[in-house]
């Protein structure tokens, strides 16, 4: 019992890091830096089928409370740390409607989730028109990914995955507006008999109102390269966890500048098809700083 | 640096006061007076106990309803207010099983012929079949086909049987009620995703009419995927 659990929370992981992929191909200046403290959830009552379909689930509920922080160690190699210190994901009693009685008692589990460390290094001079950079980020199964009574709650998906991406970003003004646009495509070996994945990805951005306000589009899909077969299924996970996870995501972010090196974000993504994955939007907001 | 405390704050009150909520399922069953020993002839002069149950409107056994019993022709066979029915004369009478819930009356009937010796139904009879189905966007059919032997209740599964090895937490159960688990009996994990196979289940008092169910159900996610219902062969 595994595998759907897994992949369902999984995938909100998943959405997670990707909407934190910030940067692109353009690393941080030495000495330089990035800190944002947000607040992520998903909660959701359905989800795509290993066929696509769309069928309901018990109401699951995922909470992350993270820090996600880069750093310029030198003007081509920044340090990304991604971690949520705080995760919690609970699911609700099922009552019968006819008996007001509990069927299944809901629960929850609470601690730290999965987290990612990446090295970014800047293949393009800084400065150059079209910025390439690739990162390679650890993920490390630091989240429960068996808890509850069925072993179906969970904070990470318990693999310790490599993913390698490549980025290639510009940007450019369109008469007072400066805009960015920035595509990634990536390979994200997982172990533990998860199937390993194949990433593509952009987002677009415009900077308006004097400057203060980021409108951020982005657009990203994961395809599940092989299918794990079920003796090598692993145990017991739904949805942002699971195995074989495929999607195509769209997403945006509005991203305000209060001070000169200080803002508040908001975001949202959700899956526009997929396989075991959550059919819910998943939503975030925080508060960032650059030194 | 007190806007990001704040948010801190936000952020911490936001996943702890994340409450477990309430999902509620339709349930409703259609009440039910099942008799599980039904004979085919009782042998004159002769008395025969017929068991009875009444499930009420989630499937769940309620031993507090009474249960009363009526025969069509008591010069033929009488039968008592606990079921206990006598073959008195040759001939046939229907006998009825009747039970009051809700204010509404729910009968369940059967003839019995008086005959040389009492016979349960006809061998060929001693077996339950049904059609596997999907009730969800995950693949399941089969045909089943369910008897007893000294080491159980024998469900034998038919090679037609084939459904998705996606689902994590995928269990087979016995139920009275196709939309619920509660009152169910677990009879383990599915492991086989296509292809003839059998399984043997184990329990006090557990007969052919004991439930009504197969019930395929993912436990992580909660949800029905699909079932099967029991049913007498034609």
């Amino acid at each position: 019992m595994t595998f759907l659990y897994r992949t369902l929370l999984s995938i909100a992981f998943t959405l997670t890091s990707l909407s934190l992929a910030a940067g692109g191909g353009w690393p941080q200046p030495k000495g330089k830096g990035f800190l944002k403290l947000s607040e992520w959830w998903l909660i959701s009552d359905q989800h795509y089928t290993d066929v696509g379909g769309l069928d309901p689930n018990i109401t699951i509920g995922v909470f992350n409370t993270s820090l996600y922080a880069e750093y310029g160690l030198t003007d081509r190699i920044t340090g990304v740390i991604y971690f949520p210190f705080f995760s919690r994901t609970y699911q609700n009693n099922q009552i019968s409607e006819v008996t007001q009685e509990i069927i299944v008692q809901g629960e929850a589990v609470n601690g730290i989730g999965d987290t990612d460390i990446s090295l970014k290094f800047g293949l393009s001079n800084p400065g150059s028109p079209i910025a390439v950079a690739t990162t390679l980020t650890l993920g490390l199964p630091l989240g429960n990914d068996s808890g509850g009574s069925q072993g179906n709650l969970q904070l990470g998906d318990g693999e310790f995955n490599q993913m390698i991406l490549l980025d290639a970003g510009t940007s450019w003004q369109v008469g007072s507006v400066p805009m960015y646009a920035n595509a990634y495509t990536g390979y994200n070996n997982k172990t533990k008999g998860f199937s390993d994945e194949f990433r593509i990805g952009g987002e677009i951005g415009a900077n308006l109102l004097n400057k203060r306000l980021w409108l951020i589009g982005r657009l990203n899909v994961v395809d599940a390269l092989e299918e794990t077969g079920s003796d090598t299924r692993p145990p017991g996970a739904t949805s942002i966890f699971a195995n074989n996870t495929q999607f195509t995501s769209v997403g945006a972010e509005l991203s305000y500048n209060i001070g000169d090196n200080w803002g508040v974000s908001a975001g949202y993504a959700t899956a526009v098809s997929g396989r075991i994955i959550f059919a819910s939007p998943s939503y975030t907001a925080g508060v960032f700083t650059r030194f | 640096m007190k806007t990001a405390l704040h948010l801190l704050s936000f952020c911490l009150l936001l996943s702890l006061t994340a409450c477990i909520g309430d999902d509620f399922i339709d349930d409703s069953v259609e009440p039910e007076v099942r008799i599980t020993n039904t004979i085919d002839s009782l042998q004159i002069g002769t008395d025969f106990a017929f068991e009875v149950t009444f499930l009420d409107n989630v499937g769940r056994v309620d031993n507090d309803v009474p249960v009363s019993w009526t025969s069509s022709d008591p010069e033929i066979i009488s039968v008592t207010s606990f079921g206990v029915a006598t073959a008195l004369a040759s001939g046939s009478a229907t006998l009825t099983a009747t039970a009051e819930f809700q204010s509404e009356t729910y009968h369940e009937d059967f003839l019995v012929h008086v005959g040389e010796s009492t016979t349960t139904i006809m061998e060929e009879d001693e077996r339950r079949v049904g059609t596997i189905r999907t009730t969800s966007s995950y693949r399941l059919e089969g045909m089943f086909e369910m008897t007893t032997s000294d080491d159980g209740l024998l469900i034998e599964v038919d090679d037609t049987y084939i459904t998705t090895s996606a689902l994590p937490g995928f269990y087979l159960y016995l139920s009275n009620n196709p939309n619920s688990i509660a009152n169910a009996i677990e009879i383990g994990e599915v492991t086989v995703f296509e292809g003839a196979h059998t399984y043997t289940v184990q329990g006090d008092g557990l007969g052919l009419d004991t439930y009504g169910y197969l019930l395929y159900y993912c436990k992580p996610f909660n949800i029905k995927v699909g079932d099967g219902k029991i049913e007498k062969p034609e």
